[in-house]
């Protein structure tokens, strides 16, 4: 399915041949023309200058303008280099640190093997308390860097790559070093979890926002981009239970690192007159358990007599990818996308879908919710709408700010008698916990959005492109149970994921969330209860 | 079994009552009271002209010998109608197990046997979830589910008892077990109780063998229409034995000597009377598995046992006799005036007061649970209060010293339980029809 979002490519410039700045930086070759040793400047390039390494040279990069005016000098600069990773695909992490106290960073430049190099301005600073302690400088400057860049795939990782650094006044320095290959879902969870564990100063929200600015963010999204489309690729489907016949919904589950919600489900879900008339398809995000997760499904649909679909991916998609990816899988014209720790309040959810489906107004059935309810009997969930906050990070260097979008449920916490939460109603956004659509609808909206990093965002991002369609997304009378984070495992990498996402979303979505949906009771016109909807009060 | 196995077995009379016994475990393999119940039940039904029965007991990995290459499903030893379910892959927090060739094997015996009657005496070893398989294997056959302890209410153990403070629990929410077991969140309990409530309500009739227990489960969320209280009965295996001359000074303990039994508390009061100066009594402990007892209880009673066997013979009160077999408790009885019965637990029924009746020793037993509801106070026993060294104690030297009060309450002893009678409310079960309740 097509993704929904456009982000810019990250700001790398591939250090090639130019004519003038080769001639301007090498009056040898000029000469070498004249006296018809060479046809052109380029003739020259390709015989010596490649090898000779003369586009990595500092001059030849000032002639391209890409340093700052003034002296080039390869001492008086102190740098270190940390790792470089190399992914198959050809994104490279770079992390490394500079004493810039005098002058500021202003650029980093990759030559790989000596033949192919790359210039970047985008790069992220961290806090290096090793370096504080080895300079012995006092905390507040930001030693450490960090570069996310996308090169060309294929290069030689046997030899040693170099990096420059060099500072704004002109001085530099250079370090060389092996790179390590890893393949491009590896390089994602490095530079995630990498991030996730990156000390900051400030607060780490807005400086995030800040980092995935320079560059970082596109390049984040690029990869992930091409691990979706690799992984989902490779998806496997196996069928269990009874076969064919027409069924009037697809209940769609994404596991990771958990299986026993597979058959938790099932058992729970079969308990219910008419839940046969439906597809139960469970996509997994974790290849390690696919051997588990067969046998399992093997079981439930010899128990429970599910038509079960088993779609396994050969790597982590994501919540969103791994939703697309199994929804073509999908017989019916219904999704019903579920969360693997969501489970039915009681055995008449299956006629009851069927109800609202076939009775209630077509706008109001394109893409539905439930209201979901914790273990404990209090709602959890009844729809969602949007919170800015001014976002405040006190750097060592002043202060900023940055307008932070977050997402929050309608009545969470509720009593379960506070019947206002749940009477059937438009809300701005529902949770992806829960969310049945009609399937020409979900792909008129591309589906989920396939940006966002393994999970958070792509529900409300859902939910916006319906909205911004002129539909909004309903709550309807569905009672649910929602162990809420309890139906898959969390690691370091998704935490640096949800701070790409949060970035992803917002800049998507801010103007729009600003504009007419900000707080509880957005302005949106779309958004007001028609005027012969019920208004139940509580419970005496 | 080959997959076309799947017409009633050769000879079977079809004008039956088909009733497929499935066991927690063989008695004959490992000793417990749910597999004595059901193999009794076995053997009742096995003289009854009218019914076909057939036992499926469980064994896991204590017996690999056991364990035929690529076999599920055999028989046992030789008996026609005995099969042993191989247990493999078993999941103990779901209890289900993730072996397809396992749930093959189940459903292809269910179709070959055609029982009438699935009775389950426990869904440990096998899997909560073959209820389900059983209703989808066999849509019309009625399933009864006894239950032997509260497994499906409580994950610890199925004992109901706070890992906490080690008191009784009467109440299972998904805080209260979440504080027994931090590292499990509260929802975890909540999707535990769905998952086994979902499999139970396949069951046409669960049974109890003490009252006690129907109201737990009633309160647990199973309708109080399909539970019922059906006692364990046995066969008799020994009669009341003759009185000896003079003061009945004589205790035994019979039974595991795991933590809940308490033994502990026992050998506690008897720490105690020594100090007190009172010695004119004597302990026989009965039972064996020690090693199942906790660290601290086990070192407990270890110590306690090498300190006694050290004293001169005759100032020793605690002897320790080892475990015993059905062969042998009429000698083992026959050396006690009282039987003990210390459990720390609710002690679901406690056979071991049938046994004591079947000899005709009275029973001092704690006041909870099965003792308590079987114990008739000062009528045919004594009880104390659940844990309690002193009250034991108290017990223990008033039985030994009050002049006619064994007699009194051995008058008045109850027959224990017969197999016979049991086996009859069974099949009254067996018989009624859904939804039916029982006369």
């Amino acid at each position: 399915m097509a993704s929904g979002n456009s982000v810019a490519a990250a700001a790398t410039t591939r250090l090639g041949f130019d004519e003038d700045a080769y001639l301007a930086t090498y009056p040898d070759v000029l000469v070498s023309i004249e006296t018809r040793e060479f046809e052109a400047a380029q003739d020259h390039y390709e015989r010596h200058g490649r090898r000779e390494g003369r586009v990595t040279a500092e001059a030849y990069i000032q002639a391209l303008g890409l340093l700052p005016k003034g002296v080039t000098a390869a001492d008086g600069a102190v740098m270190d280099l940390d790792t470089i990773v190399v992914s198959e695909g050809g994104t490279v992490l770079v992390v490394g640190w500079t004493d810039d106290r005098e002058a500021a960073l202003h650029s980093v430049s990759i030559f790989a093997s000596g033949e192919h190099a790359w210039h970047t301005t985008s790069f992220s600073r961290v806090r290096r308390g090793d370096v504080e302690g080895a300079l012995q400088a006092a905390p507040g400057h930001l030693f450490g860097y960090w570069v996310v860049a996308q090169l060309a795939p294929g290069l030689d990782c046997t030899r040693p790559w170099s990096v420059r650094t060099r500072l704004a006044n002109g001085r530099f320095a250079q370090k060389d070093l092996r790179p390590r290959t890893v393949s491009d879902a590896d390089m994602r969870g490095t530079i995630l979890g990498y991030f996730a564990a990156a000390d900051l100063y400030g607060n780490r929200q807005v400086e995030s926002v800040a980092a995935f600015e320079t560059g970082i963010g596109a390049a984040l999204v690029d990869l992930n981009r091409r691990v979706v489309n690799h992984v989902t690729a490779g998806a496997w489907a196996s069928y269990y239970g009874p076969a064919g016949g027409a069924c009037i919904g697809s209940i769609i589950v994404c596991l990771f690192g958990k299986p026993e919600f597979l058959f938790v489900q099932c058992a729970l879900f079969s308990a219910a007159p008419r839940a046969r008339e439906y597809e139960y398809i469970f996509v997994s995000n974790s290849p390690e358990l696919t051997e588990t997760l067969v046998k399992e499904a093997r079981i439930c649909g010899q128990i429970y007599g599910l038509r079960i679909v088993l779609v396994c991916l050969p790597d982590n998609a994501g919540f969103g990818a791994a939703n697309n990816a199994a929804a073509r899988f999908a017989r019916s014209n219904r999704l019903l996308i579920t969360n693997p720790d969501v489970f039915p309040r009681d055995n008449g959810w299956a006629q009851r879908h069927a109800d609202i489906v076939d009775g209630a107004p077509a706008a109001q059935t394109k893409l539905f919710g439930a209201p979901l309810y914790y273990d404990d009997g209090s709602l959890m969930h009844h729809g969602m709408y949007f919170e800015v906050d001014a976002g405040i990070s006190v750097r060592p260097d002043g202060i900023a700010t940055r307008p932070m979008y977050r997402t929050e449920h309608y009545g969470k916490g509720a009593p379960v008698w506070s019947r206002q939460f749940i009477c059937p109603r438009p809300v701005p956004a529902i949770t992806g916990a829960f969310m049945s659509a009609d399937r020409d609808w979900y792909e008129t909206l591309g589906g989920f959005t396939e940006d966002y990093l393994f999970g958070h965002y792509e529900d409300a991002d859902l939910s916006l492109k319906s909205l911004s369609r002129g539909v909004p997304v309903w709550v309807q009378d569905l009672p649910l149970w929602h162990m809420e984070g309890k139906g898959s495992v969390r690691r370091a990498a998704h935490e640096g994921g949800i701070l790409v996402n949060r970035w992803l979303f917002s800049r998507q979505w801010g103007d729009f969330i600003a504009a007419e949906l900000n707080g509880p009771n957005p302005s949106c016109a779309l958004l007001a209860l028609p005027s012969d909807t019920p208004i139940l009060q509580p419970a005496a | 079994m080959s997959q076309t196995q799947i017409a009633a077995a050769p000879g079977a009379d079809t004008a039956k009552l088909r009733v497929l016994l499935v066991s927690l475990f063989h008695p004959e393999l490992v000793r417990g009271g749910a597999q004595q119940m059901c193999y009794e039940i076995y053997e009742e039904l096995k003289q009854d002209p009218a019914v076909d029965v057939t036992l499926l007991a469980s064994v896991d990995n204590t017996y690999p010998a056991l364990f035929k290459a690529g076999a599920c499903i055999t028989g046992f030893d030789n008996h026609d109608d005995q099969f042993l379910f191989l247990m493999q892959d078993y999941d103990y927090w779901w209890h289900k197990t993730s072996a397809t060739r396992s749930i093959d094997a189940f459903a292809e015996f269910l179709r070959t046997v055609r029982p009438d009657v699935v009775h389950f005496h426990h869904f440990l070893t096998f899997g909560i979830d073959l209820l389900s398989l059983t209703r989808a294997v066999l849509p019309d056959a009625r399933i009864v589910f006894t239950f032997h302890e509260f497994m499906a209410i409580c994950a610890a153990d199925g004992h109901m008892v706070r890992r906490t403070d080690k008191s009784l629990c009467t109440n299972a929410s998904s805080v209260r077990c979440h504080q027994c077991f931090p590292e499990r969140s509260p929802e975890q309990f909540l999707m535990r109780r769905m998952w086994m409530q979902r499999h139970l309500g396949h069951v046409d009739a669960f049974t109890c063998p003490s009252r006690f227990m129907l109201a737990f489960y009633e309160r647990w969320g199973l309708p109080a229409g399909k539970l019922h209280h059906v006692t364990n009965g046995q066969r008799r295996y020994g009669m009341p034995q003759d009185p000896p001359e003079g003061a009945k000074t004589r205790f035994g303990f019979f039974g595991q000597m795991v933590d809940n039994k308490g033994i502990h508390i026992l050998l506690r009061a008897v720490r105690l009377l020594r100090a007190q100066g009172f010695t004119g009594f004597t302990v026989e402990i009965n039972g064996e598995n020690l090693r199942y007892a906790s660290e601290a209880i086990r070192s407990e009673i270890e110590t306690f046992l090498a300190d006694e066997a050290e004293l001169p013979l005759e100032d020793q009160i605690v002897f320790h006799n080892g475990g015993y077999h059905i062969d042998t408790l009429p000698a083992r009885m026959a050396r006690v005036d009282w039987c003990i019965v210390p459990s720390t637990w609710w002690e679901i029924f406690g056979l071991v007061i049938s046994e004591a009746w079947m000899f005709g020793k009275p029973v001092i037993g704690s006041d909870r649970g099965g003792p308590g509801e079987r114990i008739r106070h000062e009528v045919d026993g004594l009880q104390f209060a659940l844990g309690d060294v002193r009250a034991l104690a108290d017990t223990i030297r008033r039985a030994a010293t009050e002049e006619g009060l064994w007699e009194r309450l051995r008058a008045n002893l109850p027959a224990p339980p017969s197999r016979h009678d049991m086996t009859q409310q069974y099949l009254e079960l067996y018989r009624a029809q859904p939804g039916e309740p029982r006369a």
